[in-house]
């Protein structure tokens, strides 16, 4: 049976840790589950009760970490249940169940929604957003679901992915450091460039400097793509602007050609595994 | 019934545990330095002594008139609530059980005190999952077997014997755990027990408690020594992550089965509605989320073993005499490296470099002290990983390296390093997951384009490239090649920056030698500072002899 998923018929769900463009999330087809940030005993809702603007300063004054916890149950069949209302077919697609326990919640949930279809996506961050927008145009034109669910399935494997973070301090008190543990510990700086592999955050590249690691992020970009077709790109970094737009000029330098789909901040919730300063830059080709 | 014995009331229980922590906290460090197995949990020194301490703040605000099993339950209350680490958690457990036992006798005499040690024993086995023989559960173990053998006896007399069965047990720790034969060392938890059962014993209850006891039993305690080689055995989990979980629906067996799979040294203790749980995982997230899911969390601990045990190799090699030239130092085994790095250093600063970096076997040497082939040889055998690089980290060490290359078991690459400075930057290449071959191309990649300078005194009159120069110059060379000669420190290093810097650099790397310069060199290098605002000046300890300044820019 293969049904054709169009805007009329398919809802997708989202997590908070998916870093939405307001334009993705007023998506009338977009629904947004949040995360909590929690400072101390004050817990705020991702993306809704904090935005980056609030969360870096306070983060950097801090000295307890925040924690954060996943959606419960109940988030998610509130707005299973609203979304089925109105939508034969829902997508819950989420952050990498190596990263967060969200996709659990989701999937106890779904199993009591019928129709829902709960995804762990493998992925993170903006990651998810370009995720989200390329389904969207899938969905403008309508897709067959077969098609759809294999873009979601591949997706992991075939965008590009890299993260620069200024120490590996957050992801390692949050936990979320992976295999890159192998180079924690290091008393000489070094920039870490981070990617994921099996839903896990790993080493890419150790370089010293801003200019080189800018270098090899244009290295790791022109090695995954080609100039005959466009590249999708999301980037969105952590209080941390002008860096963002120096990577995105060692893209632009490149003879490809960029269709930068998102661009933005980094979250409340990823910003406490990543901290002040972190980049993300996802790409796909088609 | 509860005891009605006089001994056992507040004020006397405080003090006992007051000289039982005091001991702990005298060979605290003692027992932090023992710490090499089961698991790297943190130091089990602290983390006993804590524990202790915990237990003891609670008994602090007991009122003195408080009936024997109230004090029973405040101190296994205390020292559940209070526990860190594996070992204060397994200790936890064991005042649990002999606190338990002591609330139902009705006499301290040797009949309590027995069961006491075998509440305490069963209770530790319990909550451990899969018990280690050679660790403080087999130390208290043979403790309680030597008491049932002497039960009857006068209570001084079976103290006596119960802490001569413990040392003798602590004593054979290394015949059970063959991790700590290899180190020299017996079982820190163990160990630890000990002292702290014996401050409690020799210590407050001084001439009531401990008259007849042998008290020269306690001289026979082991040495603490530490073997010259040694490589950490590190389990595969990162995160020591501890937490007390409240609620009402919270049930340690339950959530013992669902935790078992994220991690190992997995501890889960305590009853319906409060459990506090100790796990070593790769996944500290995971683990909170799951226990968010059923309760209410406190106390949430996460430490970083992996930075821990580097932390504690730090300490010991700072305080290590040179005993055997080779310091083996790298604990960094999560999965079993691809390749490893044996590297020529020489300047304590710099040996920590290089170890926080991830090297695995440190031969010291360098300028002055070339390693002999043999040494770096040896050092190759002690590898565990199936191809090693060798670091020279100096031109007259290279060919010691290569011939120790052909005399290796293994595979083995020398990367053509002449100075630390090129070493330092070739770590920063190492990925100990890769294989050699891509290792030896990132870091031979990392060397490309990297310029060093060195900074040193002339030791007598010479003429050289040509400049005259005068004993007790100061020298600048230039990717070893010698450019400068000036009677100040300060002229010869300005100079020599500027030479460095002619082309566009990021990064300044300096590595401050041992000099007698006092704060001259950190006053040099804030003029630089201001003088190139766009340059980053990274300045690290290196602590190598003869040359008050090294430095590299990239």
């Amino acid at each position: 049976m293969n049904v054709e998923l169009t805007r009329t018929n398919t809802m997708l769900v989202l997590d908070s840790t998916s870093d939405l463009s307001p334009e993705l999330r007023a998506d009338p087809n977009i629904r947004v589950v949040p995360l909590l940030v929690h400072f101390g005993d004050e817990s705020l809702r991702d993306w809704e009760e904090i935005h980056p603007e609030q969360f870096y300063p306070r983060l950097q004054e801090t000295s307890k970490l925040p924690t954060t916890s996943q959606p419960s149950v109940g988030q998610f069949l509130q707005v299973y249940r609203e979304a089925r209302k109105d939508f034969e077919r829902v997508y819950s697609i989420h952050i990498s169940a190596g990263l967060s326990g969200t996709v659990g919640s989701a999937n106890t949930a779904a199993e009591e929604v019928p129709g829902v279809v709960p995804i762990d996506s493998g992925s993170a961050s903006v990651g998810l957003a370009l995720l989200a927008d390329r389904l969207l145009l899938m969905l403008d034109e309508g897709v067959e679901e077969e098609i759809f669910l294999d873009y979601i399935q591949g997706y992991s494997e075939r965008v590009g992915f890299l993260f620069m973070v200024d120490t590996l301090e957050y992801l390692q008190k949050g936990g979320r450091i992976g295999r890159a543990s192998r180079i924690a510990g290091s008393l000489l700086s070094v920039k870490p460039l981070l990617t994921m592999r099996q839903g896990e955050v790993d080493l890419y590249k150790k370089v010293r400097g801003e200019r080189k690691a800018l270098s090899a992020v244009q290295g790791y970009f022109l090695e995954r793509t080609t100039p005959d077709k466009p590249v999708f790109l999301a980037m969105a970094h952590a209080a941390a602007p002008g860096k963002a737009e120096a990577m995105l000029e060692v893209l632009r330098e490149t003879d490809r050609t960029l269709d930068v789909r998102v661009r933005g901040h980094l979250g409340s919730v990823i910003g406490t595994y990543v901290g002040p300063g972190a980049i993300g830059l996802f790409f796909i080709q088609e | 019934m509860a005891i009605t014995d006089s001994l056992f009331t507040a004020p006397r229980v405080r003090a006992v545990v007051t000289a039982g922590y005091q001991a702990l906290e005298e060979r605290r460090d003692e027992i932090n330095d023992l710490n090499v197995y089961p698991v790297p949990d943190g130091d089990t020194g602290n983390n006993l002594a804590l524990t202790v301490r915990a237990v003891l703040e609670d008994l602090r605000s007991l009122p003195d008139d408080s009936p024997a099993d109230r004090v029973a339950a405040s101190v296994s209350r205390a020292a559940l609530m209070g526990a860190r680490g594996n070992s204060g958690v397994i200790l936890s457990q064991m005042v649990r059980g002999a606190m338990d036992a002591l609330a139902d006798a009705d006499a301290f005499n040797d009949r309590a005190i027995v069961g006491a040690f075998s509440a305490a024993n069963k209770a530790a086995y319990r909550a451990i999952r899969k018990p280690v023989e050679g660790t403080m559960l087999t130390v208290l173990r043979e403790m309680s077997e030597a008491a049932d053998d002497h039960q009857g006896e006068d209570h001084r007399q079976l103290i006596t014997a119960v802490l001569r069965a413990g040392w003798d047990s602590v004593h054979r720790t290394p015949t059970l755990l063959s991790v700590l034969a290899d180190a020299g060392v017996v079982d820190a938890g163990g160990f630890g027990l000990l002292v702290l059962l014996e401050g409690m014993v020799g210590g407050a209850e001084g001439p009531e408690l401990t008259a007849g006891i042998d008290l020269d039993i306690l001289a026979g305690k082991p040495e603490s020594g530490r073997g010259g080689m040694r490589e950490e055995n590190v389990g595969e989990f990162a995160y020591c992550t501890s937490f007390l979980l409240l609620g009402e629906g919270v049930e340690p067996r339950p959530l013992e089965g669902s935790l078992e799979n994220l991690g190992d040294s997995l501890l889960v203790v305590g009853d319906r509605g409060q459990v506090k749980v100790h796990i070593h995982t790769n996944d500290p997230g995971a683990v909170l989320s799951l226990a968010t899911a059923k309760g209410s969390l406190r106390e949430v601990e996460i430490d970083n073993m992996l930075v821990q045990t580097a932390e504690r190799e730090a300490r010991l090699s700072a305080h290590e005499h040179a005993a055997a030239r080779i310091a083996p130092l790298n604990s960094r085994k999560a999965p079993k490296p691809a390749t490893q790095v044996v590297a020529v250093v020489a300047g304590e600063g710099n040996k920590r470099l290089f170890q926080s970096m991830g090297a695995h076997l440190l031969v010291e040497g360098g300028q002055t002290m070339n390693p002999s082939a043999e040494e770096l040889a040896s050092a190759l055998e002690a590898a565990t990983a199936d191809a090693v690089l060798i670091l020279p980290n100096n031109s007259n060490v290279i060919l010691a390296a290569e011939q120790a290359r052909q005399m290796a078991d293994r595979e083995v690459h020398v990367v053509r390093t002449k100075s630390i400075q090129a070493g330092i930057m070739a770590m920063v290449a190492y990925d100990p997951e890769s294989p050699a071959e891509i290792n030896v191309e990132a870091m031979e990649d990392a060397l490309d384009g990297l310029r060093t300078a060195e900074v040193t005194r002339a030791v007598r009159d010479s003429q050289l490239n040509g400049l005259q120069i005068r004993e007790g110059q100061f020298l600048g060379l230039l990717d070893g090649e010698l450019i400068v000669a000036e009677g100040e420190f300060e002229d010869a290093v300005t100079a020599l920056v500027e030479r460095l810097l002619e082309q566009p650099a990021e990064v300044l790397t300096v590595l401050l030698g041992e000099s007698e310069l006092g704060e001259r060199p950190a006053a040099v290098l804030k003029g630089l500072a201001e003088r190139y605002p766009d340059l980053e000046i990274e300045v690290h300890k290196g602590d190598q002899p003869h040359y008050p300044l090294l430095m590299a820019v990239e």
